[in-house]
């Protein structure tokens, strides 16, 4: 039989159970802004009823949970763009240095390469005295040192792309770590049969940050702890296991050195580059360049720390997606950069030098054969700047007033050299196909000029650059298109929060109406004594 | 679908940025006054341009070697039209000396006239251009005839050879008459053989020998006219590489300039547009993005 005081219970529920959701109002509308935020809502569900007689009568309402609004999958698939995008990203960073580098300005070195083409001409025009002579190794010096400087900066932004690799893959490293200390939380606060909302939101900040750095595949279990997969190479990042660190871990190869017997390879453990692990082994083990990123066991990191001789095994992280991916791929870009330019430098030393000395037969040579033909090396020969009259423009035999020999140099502008500029090649090239008493040398038909030669190497940085560009914008399109979606489903609407403040607090009001009125009925009743 | 305020701010940042990165990129177009900034702006035209920009450079440069060349054979034509007036001198001298009607002594003194018009031949042999003796061959630097003891006019240099120049891609024209040529255009008997046996016939007076040596001198002065149109030729043909460089050089110019310069008016009718369009984006921005509910509950 139920009594007035059993109605004070529903009605106390129904004052509860509309405070709460007041309370989940007020902190979805706190909280609108926040990052990660996702919109939570109170599920309300009546109380069981009893039985009485032939009716079964409610007892009020129960609030079952307070839930999180989110699509699993659609994080998931947020995550993989997130990854391409990562990647196309910081590729375009990297590559528009390099872009800056391999310029194509009316001052870099295709005008320096032209510049020194036309100084062979002006040579040509007045073989005789010093004047030719001086113009001939000023452009020459300034070809080569405008080499020396691209090789170099060249240089610098691969060691700056290593360093960024490694703070990256040290944010990763971290990042999983911070997501593992989520999980055991998340998985404790689910044991006690507790929403870990709030938690939950937190580790979906911090996959969003790990998604743009490795592209992950995630998997739950039952007690929502996350695992993570690396997507590209099938490798677990994280299991479910939470009391340890990662099993695997990523570190970071920053230098590799090779004498021919052994390799010393540089180690920015788990992406540290205060710390710098170095390790010897024997040559061919492994085939790493820096900036290569290599998983390695933890406990094999254990071993060698507790004897410095059990050497971890490093495995290649071959990943596609994901900002360390995008840097991985630039710097293997720049590294195809530089050869090209090194082959410039080399087929440019070698030929002019070749024509000069009649391969090597008499005469002075004007690059210098002592160094290397690298961009890096590349330098004028120290005898030709103590004696400019060194250089000679026409034939051996004669003298002065013959331009010949430099003529023909003025013209490898346009003249067509074999693609192949390995010393062997292009030494047989020159041998059969430069005659030293017309002075001429025949184009290959297959061939390429130096001034092609340059423009190539600026286009495919270009068409490089212009592709990450254009990744971005695509991807970023891709990507604001299911932010939104994700926005659209967790996120906070004022309109709507406002509409259940006022839903709520009129009921909270009504259901105080219901005590009142019940207060009343019980004066009824005892002012009847 | 739900629409929440922050799509609406999101989506509204995310328009705005893209406003402006569109200005700012015909901005960056018009004060640098091209079309192409970066390689990647374009990877194709870039290279064309810098092809395009070497081709310019390398088009100055035959100019220039056209220009050198054509001082060098106007020079040239000077000597050789000199050395033809000499030649004629020569020949009229011999007339002269031929009838017997002249002294001995008067012989000597048309045989003075002679040696000077050696020497005279033998300056113009020695022309210089800029610094370097145009008939010399290869051996530029030294003065390449003298007149020997026997009032011979000898070729002194020893190194002859043709002195070349660029004036086009891949043409390569030799610009010289070489000292051989100059001394001997016949390719018989040099010219200072001839004058020295005029010499040497008019001192011993023996003038029914010089009366041979009439056509001699005629078949020189042949040669020597040969030789003035060659260079002619020569000249004519630098010219006409001056005009097609000229032309060549407007040409690429025109080109460069259609792929990489950007039309002033064009531009800035684009970017007036942009910027309309930028301040539409920031006034609607005042109005969708105020209110809410709240607004409205009092």
């Amino acid at each position: 039989m139920p009594g007035i005081f059993s109605t004070y219970n529903t009605a106390i529920k129904g004052l509860q159970a509309n405070s709460l959701a007041t309370q989940t109002a007020s902190n979805n509308i706190a909280n609108a802004a926040s990052q990660g935020y996702s919109r939570q809502r109170v599920i309300l569900q009546e109380s069981m009823p009893y039985s009485f007689s032939n009716f079964q009568i409610g007892t009020g309402v129960d609030v079952t949970n307070i839930e999180r609004v989110r699509d699993k999958y659609l994080d998931a698939q947020i995550w993989h763009e997130y990854a391409s995008y990562g990647s196309y990203k910081s590729a375009q960073y990297v590559l528009e240095q390099a872009e800056i580098i391999f310029d194509a300005e009316e001052t870099g070195l295709n005008n320096a390469l032209t510049e020194m083409w036309t100084a062979w001409s002006d040579l040509a025009e007045s073989p005789e005295g010093t004047n030719g002579r001086t113009i001939v190794l000023q452009a020459t010096e300034t070809f080569t040192s405008m080499l020396n400087q691209m090789a170099s900066q060249t240089d610098t932004l691969k060691a700056d792309t290593t360093a960024l690799i490694a703070s990256k893959t040290k944010e990763a490293n971290s990042l999983i770590n911070d997501i593992r200390e989520l999980n055991d939380q998340i998985y404790k606060m689910n044991l006690k049969g507790l929403e870990p909302n709030s938690l939950e939101d937190q580790r979906g900040v911090l996959l969003d940050k790990l998604s743009a750095i490795v592209n992950i595949n995630v998997d739950y279990d039952e007690n929502s702890k996350v695992m993570l997969t690396d997507a590209d190479t099938g490798e677990t990042l994280l299991g479910y296991e939470t009391k340890e660190e990662p099993a695997l871990k990523m570190s970071v190869i920053g230098s590799i050195k090779d004498d021919g017997t052994n390799q010393t390879i540089t180690i920015y453990r788990d992406g540290d580059t205060s710390n710098p692990v170095e390790i010897t082994i024997g040559t061919g083990t492994y085939d790493f360049s820096a900036g290569d990123v290599v998983y390695v066991e933890t406990h094999e990191w254990a071993e060698y720390d507790a004897d410095n001789t059990d050497i971890p095994s490093l495995t290649k992280a071959e990943l596609k997606e994901g900002g360390l991916a995008g840097n991985m791929e630039a710097l293997a870009k720049l590294e195809g950069y530089a050869s090209q330019l090194d082959d410039l430098a080399f087929s440019v030393a070698f030929t002019v030098n070749y024509i000069l000395t009649d391969g090597d037969t008499a005469g002075t040579p004007l690059f210098d054969t002592n160094s290397d033909f690298t961009a890096a090396d590349i330098k004028v020969n120290p005898d030709i700047q103590d004696d400019i009259t060194l250089i000679e423009a026409g034939s051996f035999t004669t003298s002065s007033g013959d331009g010949a020999r430099a003529l023909l140099i003025s013209k490898l502008n346009e003249i067509r050299l074999p693609t192949d500029v390995s010393e062997a090649n292009l030494e047989n090239y020159l041998s059969n196909n430069y005659d030293n008493s017309g002075f001429t040398l025949s184009s290959d038909p297959a061939g390429r000029s130096f001034g092609g030669f340059y423009a190539d190497i600026v286009a495919t940085v270009g068409s490089d650059t212009q592709r990450a560009s254009n990744g971005v914008i695509t991807q970023e399109a891709l990507v604001s298109a299911l932010e939104e979606r994700e926005e659209s489903i967790s996120g906070v609407s004022i309109d709507e929060e406002t509409i259940n403040l006022i839903k709520y607090s009129d009921l909270y009001a009504a259901n105080s109406k219901v005590i009142s009125t019940l207060t009343r009925m019980l004066d009824t009743v005892l002012n009847m004594v | 679908m739900r629409v929440t305020h922050k799509m609406l701010t999101d989506n509204y940042l995310s328009n705005l940025n893209k406003n402006l990165a569109t200005m700012q990129k015909s901005q960056e177009q018009i004060t640098g006054f091209s079309e192409i900034l970066k390689p990647s702006d374009n990877p194709y035209e870039i290279t064309r341009i810098m092809r395009m920009n070497s081709a310019l450079k390398k088009s100055d440069q035959y100019l220039s070697n056209i220009d050198n060349s054509l001082g060098w054979l106007d020079a040239t034509d000077t000597a050789i039209r000199s050395t033809v007036s000499a030649v004629q001198r020569v020949q009229e001298l011999v007339t002269q000396g031929s009838s017997e009607t002249y002294s001995e002594s008067q012989l000597i003194m048309i045989a003075d006239e002679i040696s000077e018009i050696i020497n005279e031949v033998t300056q113009y042999g020695n022309t210089s251009y800029q610094g370097r003796y145009i008939f010399a061959g290869h051996n530029t630097i030294e003065s390449p005839f003298e007149v020997n003891a026997g009032k011979e006019i000898v070729y002194s240099g020893g190194i002859t050879g043709d002195i070349l120049t660029e004036i086009s891609p891949g043409v390569t024209v030799s610009i010289n008459i070489d000292a051989e040529d100059f001394l001997n255009p016949t390719g018989n008997v040099s010219i200072g053989e001839t004058f020295q046996k005029v010499y040497d016939a008019l001192t011993t007076g023996d003038s029914s020998t010089l009366a041979t040596y009439a056509k001699e001198i005629e078949e020189q002065m042949d040669a020597y006219l040969a030789l003035a149109s060659e260079v002619g030729a020569k000249t004519n043909r630098m010219e006409s590489a001056k005009e097609k460089n000229k032309a060549d050089t407007l040409n690429m110019t025109e080109i460069l300039s259609s792929i990489k310069d950007i039309d002033l008016a064009e531009k800035t009718v684009e970017h007036s547009a942009m910027k309309a369009v930028y301040d539409a984006t920031l006034s609607i921005g005042g109005h969708i993005l105020q209110p809410t509910l709240l607004d409205y509950l009092r």
